[in-house]
């Protein structure tokens, strides 16, 4: 069969295809707020990592003469102190500074953990499914049915006050979140065309786990971390807020607020400055998560084109 | 030489909610070395699941293969497909029995490129390096007819049309120089003008590699360019087994003079209607006690109420599997 078909012209496919890194630029330039947000958890991570070269004052300096001093800008403001100080006379922009390290260390290693827990369930639960599934949605589910707030609570009030148990609870009740959106994609992956094709072609099961299954749940899983990441540092700060997150001296965003709370008629910065930071940084990173998820996924990536 | 595949009495059910579904019912069939047989038949008849029981590919609890033997000749020696240990299923799944599936758009996994997948296939069968592999990949795709292919190892599928995105599961499915190609539907998410490029690129493979192919279709049309034999399935039973020219000239099974009646044709001066085959399909449900065209079938008589009808020879490698005797328009047997 001589076919005319196939002699029609091809030029679009002889094209060589965008690199990775072309692709990546591109889209990363042509969208607006994901380069806010990025601009804006950027901001956060210098504070965090250049904090102790940034910051006029140690965190923790306290100086009574000059308590409650209003931002630099205000009347009786004071340029050595330029977001001014609490009520023991600490300067409140190194505060926020230093807080920025409380913050994405919780939301950064409490996402690592409740990932990396979620992750490897989910992938159990939906992979082998039968029994083994219905045990581990159980208890899923008895987790995400308990009162949060209340878990959080009796945990952080048995284990003390330390950065460390901060981490682990989240690490902990925030992990059924991961296990559900793995388990999800999970199933669906491990019906798709793509895998019995592989099976098809004799791949093991494990190849197919990892090979073929997991690579699909990097895009979905960071785009989950990046909100949740938010959610973390949100949850740490009402904890601060509670009494129950860091040691009350150490400079947290939570603490900050409650700190504050007290004056807030009177000496309203106090509390808003941590509270503009919170914004910052949570705003940042959900904005930078709505743009990973765009760019990780090829599907989404298509569609855009 | 013995058959690349000899299929005897197949048999494969569904445990579900619902009841056994009866999909397979014995079928039994032979592929040659070298030829390709095309399965036909409607939705459900059993096609799909027939070939996917050889390879042992329906995911799930629920499916049984009941008994049945799938002698697989891989040229040194013969297994039963269906004994195998998984491990050694394993070996021949892709490896000497390629596999090409209806849905090219999510055969493909969309977070690996191109080359990835192919390679995959060749590494997990052939003891090559990974260069070496992304050599041979390379070659398969300029064998599948896609152009530039070097720069196109590092694809996605998203950036292959449909047409070449077939091309790219076919050549998975012969990295590994298989005996035989299964080819499931693979024309039927294609429109027109790339079916026929797929259809002539597998013929082209064919020769050059000497495999045996079974192409899945329940387009007659295909079909007719394509295979030297046909088989038709009814209701998870060969209906018919033929050369392709003598089952279009001389079909044996009234069934297959139904679809062939079906068939709109261009060589008829006056158009007029269709003729459909009255009826629907069977119930899989119900264990087939008698013939499971008889509810359609317009000669059906009272054996056909009776027992299963089995394969008769009505001519040179032509069988039919059917008590009456349309040439004649009578019964068989005399009775």
């Amino acid at each position: 069969m001589n076919n005319p078909v196939a002699a029609l012209p091809q030029s679009k496919l002889e094209e060589a295809p965008p690199s990775r890194w072309q692709t990546f630029s591109r889209l990363f330039l042509r969208d607006k707020t994901g380069l806010f947000g990025l601009f804006l958890f950027g901001l956060v991570v210098f504070a965090a990592i250049f904090a102790p070269v940034l910051a006029p004052h140690d965190p923790l300096e306290q100086d009574l003469k000059v308590s409650r001093l209003p931002p630099a800008w205000m009347e009786k403001g004071n340029w050595d102190y330029p977001l001014g100080t609490d009520k023991n006379g600490r300067d409140l922009f190194s505060r926020v500074l230093y807080g920025s390290r409380v913050s994405l260390t919780v939301g950064f290693f409490g996402v690592l953990i409740s990932g990396g827990i979620g992750l490897l369930v989910g992938l159990i639960a939906g992979y082998v499914r039968g029994k083994v599934d219905t045990v581990i949605m159980t208890v899923i589910n008895v987790i995400l049915a308990l009162p949060y707030l209340l878990f959080v609570v009796v945990i952080a009030g048995v284990l003390g006050r330390s950065l460390l148990n901060v981490i682990l609870i989240f690490g902990v009740t925030d992990s059924p979140i991961f296990a559900r959106v793995t388990r999800g994609e999970v199933l669906r992956l491990r019906e798709s065309g793509f895998v019995e094709s592989a099976i098809s072609i004799g791949a093991s099961r494990w190849r197919i786990l990892f090979d073929h299954i997991l690579p699909n749940l990097i895009g979905p899983l960071l785009t989950v971390a990046t909100f949740e990441m938010s959610a973390m540092i949100f949850y740490e700060a009402g904890l601060g807020f509670l009494g129950l997150s860091v040691p009350p001296q150490v400079p947290s965003w939570g603490n900050m607020l409650e700190a504050g709370r007290q004056y807030i008629t009177i000496y309203p910065w106090i509390s808003t400055l941590p509270g503009v930071a919170i914004v910052i940084c949570s705003l940042g990173m959900n904005l930078m998560g709505d743009w990973l998820r765009d760019v990780l996924d090829p599907r989404l990536r298509r569609a855009k084109n | 030489m013995p058959p690349v595949l000899q299929v005897k009495n197949l048999v494969t059910r569904f445990h579900t909610a619902d009841g056994i579904v009866h999909a397979v019912n014995g079928v039994s069939f032979d592929v040659e070395h070298g030829e390709t047989l095309a399965i036909v038949g409607e939705s459900g008849s059993g096609k799909s699941v027939t070939m996917m029981s050889l390879l042992r590919l329906i995911p799930g609890s629920s499916v049984r293969i009941v008994s049945g033997e799938a002698l697989f000749n891989n040229g040194s020696r013969t297994v039963d497909l269906l004994k195998l240990a998984p491990g050694e299923i394993r070996q021949v799944r892709g490896g000497q029995v390629g596999f090409i599936f209806q849905d090219p758009l999510s055969s493909l996994n969309p977070v690996l490129t191109i080359g990835q997948q192919i390679s995959e296939s060749i590494l997990e069968h052939a003891s090559l390096s990974e260069p070496q592999a992304k050599e041979r990949t390379i070659e398969l795709l300029a064998k599948v007819g896609i152009p530039d292919a070097a720069n196109r190892f590092d694809s996605y599928p998203h950036q292959f049309s449909g047409g070449m995105r077939q091309r790219v599961m076919i050549a998975i499915a012969i990295a590994c120089n298989p005996k035989l190609l299964i080819a499931d539907e693979p024309t039927t998410a294609l429109d027109v003008t790339i079916q026929a490029q797929i259809v002539d690129l597998v013929l082209r493979l064919q020769k050059e590699l000497g495999m045996s192919v079974i192409w899945i279709t329940h387009d007659l049309g295909v079909v007719a360019g394509l295979a030297n034999r046909v088989l038709v399935m009814y209701a998870g039973r060969v209906a018919e087994q033929a050369l392709v020219d003598d089952l279009y000239e001389q079909p044996r099974h009234p069934y297959t003079i139904g679809l062939l009646g079906a068939l709109p044709r261009l060589d008829e001066i006056q158009s007029k209607r269709l003729v459909n085959i009255k009826g629907s399909p069977p119930d899989l449900r119900v264990e087939p006690r008698h013939c499971q065209f008889a509810f359609r079938c317009p000669y059906a008589f009272e054996q056909c109420w009776g027992e299963i009808p089995e394969q008769v020879s009505v001519g040179e490698a032509h069988v039919a599997a059917c008590f009456y005797d349309v040439e004649k328009g009578e019964p068989r047997n005399g009775k």
